[in-house]
């Protein structure tokens, strides 16, 4: 069933591929002559000669029309009431002739614009005009009933990856969710740590310190501890110091273990988790060229962007491929030639600059030239979009056995980008570009972001002092902590609680602690006194509070997971909108992925709180 | 001719015991086995001298010991009158903390549960009442004889075990005496801190006796203080993120030549320009051409108002240039 259904889609292709190829030869040939002619003094003579000079430079062209306003001007309607089918068919038809993959512009405009249709109608034309748009995806999710929903946002999802907005933009999100998740989740179970542990450690020391004081207000001396870091300017990352001073010394050794996790897990997240989210977040201006390069796989290049890749352009592959591809849908296969020249498209064996210079040859009418540039890019990674063209051109050639094996090749590669480039092929002037590997341009404009003073910013209402300024500090203070808790901790377990009655049971008030309780016979536990508060409030408590549960049920891990898991979920509902702007790529997919995401993390808090009251039962 | 016994709680019972070691007037040792925990009794002519405990280095205070195991059913017993278990139990202690074993066993379980209460409400045991004035003429002939003898032993030093002791009776009734004189404003009595054994007890049942609402006042004030101190705006918190000059949080501030030096501002504003840009792209696709000004973009719904200016309330810059566009954030 499967084969009878890839041959059918083969069969097809091919036939669809034949005529309309033909038509993409001659008609990109007739379109690029008049400019060769111009750039290089003869017709098609490009595929030999090399240009030393940039010919524009020398030679006055005429003013190019964008690619975007090519696209705009296909859009307009050529008659009152057109439908918007028929104008964005035009449109996409427009974009395949430049080879232009993804109109995100043209997809943006169609998603903003509320008075061209309906959401469905809108939302469809996106996709067909961008299809790695995740914001496209996102709005026809959203606008589908039933059963489309669940498909379009899975593609949606997987192009928040292929894009680089949408990439960068939840990267810088994702790593602030996850600042703030671990900071606050560890942050509270310290907190509900020290309270929990206070009455104990306020009893033990009213017998190893001099003086009269009682309980009451050695809790409130070791609250004042807890809470005078915060007090000294070190805000909410002081409260968390407080929190491991006042718990360390009289938590148990599985208790302790996790103190230390969740005290160390709130150090990442001040400093290389909130690092990484800054980075992100000054990475998408950090680097113009970078951008530009998008942009001009995209949509196009304004002047001043072409200025910067032209000033890079010798030392950057990338900056010529942008260069070359906007000069090519632009009309100017000279000025394109020029670019990849630079690049020494001839001896590379990257697969993006040699697709582009077969388009370049094929645009020029050297359909042969192209061919060969065609199955050096497929030699040099096997794309479906490489084998497309490749199949486009064999098929203007009517060159049936190459273009069936094209076709074979583009199938078994990946069946749904043939799919969908099939479709996208409009009216068959389809000669696709690859645009520049989303990952390197990611990788570049992190390697260019400088984001320490966006950290800054970003970890100032974690505290304003020198325990968040400074990591070393942090590290060597949470050492000291360690070291001493430890050391103070050391078989200072005095009392406990019953875990029966709740009455304290202490070596030094005449009942051992690890005996039987002298009220109730029950056998002792380590339970806090707050456990009998906990009881009478304990149907409430015990599942609005995170990490409360895991510390009665003496499953401090599970505890610390679910206040995580509980911010996290948080941060990540409070945060769904973006820690920055976002630039119309994620769209509405954005949120909503943020939203599941947030409903996954409550479900994951209310699984940890049903284990530990289960294991309680 | 002194027998050594031995058996369990359930059938001699620690009050019977007690009885026993008075009556016969005996010395030696008393070891009671409870939940596996050995307490060891000194007996000197039917009084308890001490107590020492196997769980621990420390010797545990007389009567609480007494007031726990007395409610214990479960456990043996040794009473062996010519032997005084281990160098802890010592004599000396007859005369801060010895209790007549007789007193004890008369007393009954059930009146040991009266007498730890009553002790809780005075203040504990190791508390002292001091005599709050002269007696008005007339005023003790007026009170019960044991009363008037109690009367007679406060001084203010004695601790209420030292009254039991030496006025030789029933420790009720030396706390009914004292309630009595107490009633009448002719003692005051004074709180024992809270590391006496008895409230120390008592704080395991949730209780903090020895203490007044003065204390806890004392205790807390300075705490409360701080988190006042804490809480108030500016003081450790930033008013606002991203607001190094401390404006506060009372809205946009509008003064457009300000200088800023706020790095997330910056990039929050720079990604608002990316998306001002792309509604720009969007619009000249939908429209067919690029707005005039950047207002017709919210005026047409593309983005919101909100939008137009960072968040400090300063627009952005656009111009239009044939078929290209500027568009630059406010902090450049």
């Amino acid at each position: 069933m499967a084969n009878c259904l890839q041959r059918r889609v083969r069969r097809a292709a091919g036939a669809l591929c034949l005529v309309p190829g033909v038509v993409l030869c001659f008609s990109a040939g007739a379109r690029a002559a008049p400019d060769l002619e111009r750039v290089a003094g003869r017709p098609a003579t490009i595929a030999t000669e090399r240009v030393s000079a940039r010919p524009s430079a020398s030679q006055p062209a005429a003013a190019p029309v964008a690619p975007v306003v090519r696209l705009a001007r296909a859009f307009q309607p050529r008659a009152a009431g057109e439908p918007l089918s028929e104008r964005v068919a035009r449109a996409r038809a427009e974009a395949s002739r430049m080879g232009m993959w993804n109109a995100e512009p043209a997809a943006r405009g169609l998603l903003l614009a509320d008075g061209l249709g309906s959401d469905v109608e809108r939302s469809r034309a996106a996709v067909l005009l961008a299809p790695d748009l995740p914001a496209a995806w996102g709005a026809l999710a959203l606008a589908s009933p039933g059963l489309g929903f669940g498909p379009a946002l899975l593609r949606g999802l997987a192009e928040m990856e292929r894009n680089l907005d949408a990439s960068v933009w939840w990267r810088a999100t994702a790593w602030h969710v996850l600042a703030w998740g671990l900071f606050a989740g560890s942050l509270l179970f310290l907190v509900v740590s020290a309270i929990w542990l206070a009455p104990t450690a306020a009893h033990d020391l009213s017998h190893r310190l001099p003086g009269q004081l009682p309980a009451h207000a050695w809790a409130a001396v070791l609250a004042s501890v807890g809470i005078l870091p915060a007090a000294l300017g070190e805000g909410l990352a002081g409260l968390a110091v407080g929190a491991l001073v006042v718990a360390l010394p009289w938590s148990t050794r599985r208790h302790r273990a996790t103190l230390l996790a969740a005290g160390a897990a709130a150090l990442a997240a001040v400093h290389p988790v909130t690092a990484e989210s800054g980075r992100w977040i000054a990475a998408l201006r950090a680097d113009p060229e970078t951008v530009a390069i998008r942009d001009a796989d995209v949509g196009g290049l304004a002047r001043g962007q072409r200025t910067r890749l032209e000033a890079r352009a010798p030392q950057d592959p990338a900056a010529s491929h942008a260069l070359a591809l906007w000069s090519k849908r632009v009309g100017r296969l000279g000025d394109a030639q020029h670019w990849l020249d630079l690049a020494s498209v001839d001896e590379s064996t990257n697969p993006v600059l040699l697709n582009d210079a077969a388009n370049v040859r094929l645009a020029a009418g050297d359909s042969r030239a192209a061919i060969d540039f065609y199955e050096r890019a497929a030699h040099a990674r096997a794309d479906a979009a490489i084998f497309f063209n490749l199949a486009q051109v064999h098929g203007s050639r009517i060159e049936l056995t190459g273009q069936e094996d094209a076709l074979e090749a583009a199938h078994a590669t990946s069946e749904a980008t043939l799919r969908e480039l099939l479709q996208l092929r409009g009216d068959d002037r389809l000669a696709v570009d690859l645009p520049w590997p989303v990952a390197d341009l990611r990788a570049r404009l992190a390697r260019a972001a400088d984001g320490r003073a966006v950290a800054a910013a970003l970890r100032r209402p974690f505290g304003t002092g020198r325990l968040v300024a400074e990591p070393l500090r942090a590290c060597g203070f949470l050492l000291l902590i360690v070291i001493l808790g430890s050391a103070l901790g050391r078989g200072r377990i005095e009392s406990r609680v019953c875990g029966a009655c709740h009455a304290r049971r202490c070596g030094r008030c005449a009942e051992r602690p690890a005996g039987a309780c002298r009220l109730c016979g029950a056998s002792g536990s380590a339970a806090s006194p707050l456990s009998g508060v906990a009881r009478s409030v304990r149907p409430l408590a015990l599942r609005l509070v995170p990490g409360l549960a895991g510390l009665v049920a003496r499953m401090p891990f599970l505890g610390w997971g679910a206040a995580v898991a509980a911010a996290l979920a948080t941060a990540a509902w409070v945060e769904r909108a973006g820690v920055v702007p976002d630039p119309l790529a994620a769209g509405a997919l954005g949120p909503l992925a943020f939203t599941l995401v947030s409903a996954f993390l409550v479900a994951c808090w209310a699984g940890s709180t049903h284990a530990s009251l289960r294991s309680l039962r | 001719m002194s027998l050594m016994l031995e058996g369990t709680l359930v059938d001699v019972g620690l009050c019977d015991l007690l009885h026993l070691v008075a009556r016969e007037r005996r010395s030696g040792g008393l070891r009671v086995t409870v939940d596996g925990v050995t307490w060891r009794f000194g007996l000197d002519d039917g009084r308890l001298t001490g107590v020492a405990c196997d769980a621990g280095a420390e010797r545990p205070p007389l009567e609480p010991t007494l007031l726990m195991l007395v409610r214990h059913r479960r456990g043996a017993f040794r009473l062996d009158p010519g032997r005084v278990d281990g160098p802890e139990v010592e004599r000396e202690t007859a005369a801060a903390s010895g209790i007549d074993a007789e007193v004890l066993a008369s007393a009954g379980e059930q009146e040991l549960v009266r007498l730890a209460d009553r002790l809780r409400a005075t203040g504990g045991e190791s508390s002292r009442p001091a005599r709050a004035g002269f007696p008005a003429a007339g005023q003790l002939e007026g009170l019960e004889p044991d009363a008037r003898a109690v009367f007679a032993l406060v001084n203010g030093d004695r601790t209420i075990s030292e009254l039991v002791i030496r006025s030789r009776l029933d420790p009720l009734d030396v706390l009914d005496a004292l309630d009595a004189l107490a009633a009448g404003s002719l003692v005051r009595l004074s709180r024992a801190g809270s590391r006496t054994p008895l409230a120390t007890l008592a704080q395991g049942s949730g209780r903090a006796p020895g203490t007044t609402w003065r204390d806890g006042i004392a205790a807390l004030l300075p705490l409360t203080l701080l988190l006042g101190w804490l809480v108030l705006p500016g003081n450790v918190f930033p008013t606002r993120a991203g607001d190094p000059f401390g404006t506060g949080g009372g809205g946009r501030d509008h003064d457009p030549f300000r200088i800023r030096d706020d790095a997330l501002a910056a990039a929050r504003a720079a990604h608002e320009a990316e998306r001002l840009r792309a509604a720009l792209e969007g619009h000249r696709f939908a429209e067919g051409r690029l707005p005039e000004r950047l207002a017709a973009l919210a005026q047409k719904g593309y983005v919101p108002v909100a939008a137009l200016t960072d968040e400090h309330g300063r627009p952005y810059y656009y111009a239009r240039r044939g078929d290209e566009f500027v568009l630059l954030a406010p902090e450049r």
